[in-house]
């Protein structure tokens, strides 16, 4: 009966604070790209009295019992994800802002792509494989923007190498028109034959609008790990946005800024 | 659960209720203290909350106060796009359903007579009225800048008037030039608009008549996809620029020595309601970031600068009246009528 009551009591004065009181909003996380060679920094900022900004770096939601920032986090194990919210007594606890930060896999010796559209051109040539992205504004010069139907990429990783997966590192914006695409094919390079032979692929569905502009890294894994010098992916840009879409049936945007070979 | 428990519990509950309210006060929207340094505010959210079957707003674009001490908003809800308010948030009374693009209200005190400047995006025009809404005069597309082709492509924001009633518009919704006109209308030059140097401008949202240099009147003007505004002379003459990273920065509001401005938007924070108020000094330092980040400087340049308590959602003007108080009009919130800011001493 008493826990009863104290659980009444409890829920009536989280309800009465939750109308009452502001949320805190997202501390800004600052770095310089979410892909690193051997170790990066995370700075996190939230200049706010009377607050803390509270982290993980294994994916987990923070609660104000993890740790709290206090300097630069070091981070050297690929797919490391940095989550923080900020708490404060006054306020409500901020949303969860967080990155995923990709460490450099196979070395890429040269890579040929279809040209973007002009107005995207990244940095030149190896936009993609310049360790940097991974930026959530589509305004970035780490993107190459494409609204053709189909990009067609081609990497040269030397002499032959065991590969397991390729990585690409893709923006998602749907008010911006900017979407994942319909299909990544791959292909890895055959010696015996002269061409490239199926490595693995991904059909990506769009039943559902995701809101906000956000980076999302699609893995293709190979079906078996192989050995090859060079790999084709065949990128199937959404041709017709779906029908929940204001502007649905335009041709859409696909947005890349890294590839990685592991 | 039988009765008499329910009584017993529903009773304690209460019981637990009354004993909070010092721990709730703890809390209380009202009593959290935004700003920094000299310049910090307790809000009042409801201060002018309307019937909104009866007086409606859209976007509540923005506000001045005349020399009643009235606070007249300027919103593009056509039913009534002026709606005029005493300090105390009680509605006097409303006008305006000619302006479906109403965004850029100024004021200006001609040899006694007080007018209004309204900046239509949609009618692609500066429209100059009495207190009451009658019309004095219209200002079409500047075609005499040899810039624009149709009406279309000039899509005005604000306006700002000198003392000598000159008339500077600023189009930052369509070129981002800046036209000067003469009290009567007539074109006088023009200047800004879109390119790489450093005088020019994207979107140039807001323009203010800045007299805080006596012998020195000036410009400024806001650049706010660029963060920042920029200074000039009333011939205008580029001076320079006033960076405000991360800031989303609307029209420039000048009152006494402080230079205020809502911040529609936080870079970092982009289409997410992630706006605040900025506040800098003579000296156009930040001061203060009302629900923003505290100003921290390393050389002449502020540091990023950001949201941190989501009070506002896409602030888009401030008023400061005759006691320092100030007003937040916003745009895209919701209908959200203006809120109160009152000044801790």
């Amino acid at each position: 009966m008493k826990r009863n009551i104290l659980f009444i009591l409890l829920l009536l004065s989280t309800t009465l604070f939750a109308q009452d009181t502001f949320q805190l909003a997202p501390p800004l996380l600052q770095y310089g790209s979410i892909f690193f060679v051997s170790k990066t920094e995370v700075i996190i900022k939230f200049a706010q009295a009377g607050s803390a900004v509270h982290y993980t770096l294994n994916g987990n939601e923070p609660t104000d019992k993890d740790p709290i920032y206090t300097k630069p986090v070091i981070i050297s194990k690929n797919f490391t994800t940095v989550r923080a919210k900020a708490f404060g007594k006054n306020f409500r606890p901020s949303e969860i802002v967080g990155a995923t930060f990709i460490k450099d896999g196979i070395p890429i010796k040269s890579i040929d792509q279809t040209n973007p559209n002009e107005k995207y051109p990244g940095t030149g040539n190896n936009t993609l494989i310049d360790n940097k992205g991974g930026i959530e504004q589509s305004g970035s010069d780490t993107w190459m923007g494409y609204n053709c139907d189909k990009v067609s990429i081609t990497i040269d990783i030397g002499k032959k190498h065991p590969v397991k997966m390729v990585l690409l590192n893709l923006l998602e914006s749907e008010k911006a028109w900017i979407f994942l695409p319909e299909q990544i094919l791959v292909y890895s390079y055959e010696e015996k034959s002269g061409s490239f032979v199926p490595f693995g692929k991904e059909t990506l569905f769009f039943d559902e609008t995701t809101p906000g502009t956000h980076c999302d890294y699609r893995i293709i894994n190979g079906r078996r790990e192989i050995k090859t010098s060079k790999l084709l992916i065949d990128i199937y840009v959404m041709k017709h946005m779906p029908d929940w879409h204001p502007s649905k049936g335009e041709h859409a945007w696909l947005f890349i800024d890294e590839i990685k070979v592991y | 659960m039988n009765r008499r428990k329910f009584i017993q519990q529903s009773s304690l509950a209460a019981a637990g209720i009354t004993v909070m309210p010092s721990l709730l006060h703890a809390g209380n929207k009202e009593d959290i203290i935004f700003g920094h340094n000299n310049k910090r505010y307790r809000l009042d959210t409801k201060w002018g909350a309307l019937d909104f079957s009866r007086y409606p707003v859209k976007d509540c674009h923005e506000m001045v106060q005349d020399s009643k001490g009235r606070i007249i908003l300027l919103t593009n809800e056509t039913k009534n796009n002026v709606i005029i308010y005493d300090k105390k948030g009680k509605l006097l009374t409303t006008w305006g359903n000619e302006y479906p693009g109403a965004h850029g209200l100024t004021l200006f005190n001609e040899n006694g007579q007080e007018v209004l400047f309204i900046c239509d995006n949609n009618r692609h025009q500066v429209i100059k009225t009495t207190l009451e809404g009658r019309v004095l005069l219209t200002l079409d597309y500047p075609k005499e800048t040899g810039e624009y082709t149709k009406a279309e492509e000039y899509v005005p924001t604000e306006t700002t008037i000198a003392p000598n009633g000159d008339i500077y518009v600023a189009d930052g919704y369509g070129k981002d030039f800046i036209t000067q006109y003469n009290y009567k209308g007539e074109y006088i030059r023009h200047w800004g608009g879109r390119g790489a140097e450093e005088k020019h401008l994207k979107n140039a949202h807001g323009i203010c008549y800045d007299h805080r240099d006596r012998n020195n009147p000036i410009l400024i003007v806001t650049s706010r996809e660029q963060n920042a505004f920029k200074r000039y002379t009333l011939e205008g003459k580029f001076i320079d620029t006033i960076a405000l990273p991360g800031a989303w920065v609307c029209r420039p509001v000048i009152r006494g020595d402080y230079l205020y401005a809502a911040v529609l938007q936080s870079q970092s924070s982009l289409w997410k309601e992630s706006g605040f108020i900025t506040i800098l000094d003579k000296n156009n330092k930040v001061v203060s970031n009302l629900a923003g980040s505290e100003p921290v400087y390393n050389g002449n340049t502020p540091d990023e600068m950001y949201q941190t308590i989501k009070a506002f959602q896409y602030p888009h003007d401030v008023c400061i009246d005759d006691e320092e108080n100030m007003y937040v009009a916003q745009w895209n919130s919701g209908h959200v009528y203006p809120y109160k800011l009152t000044p801790v001493v």
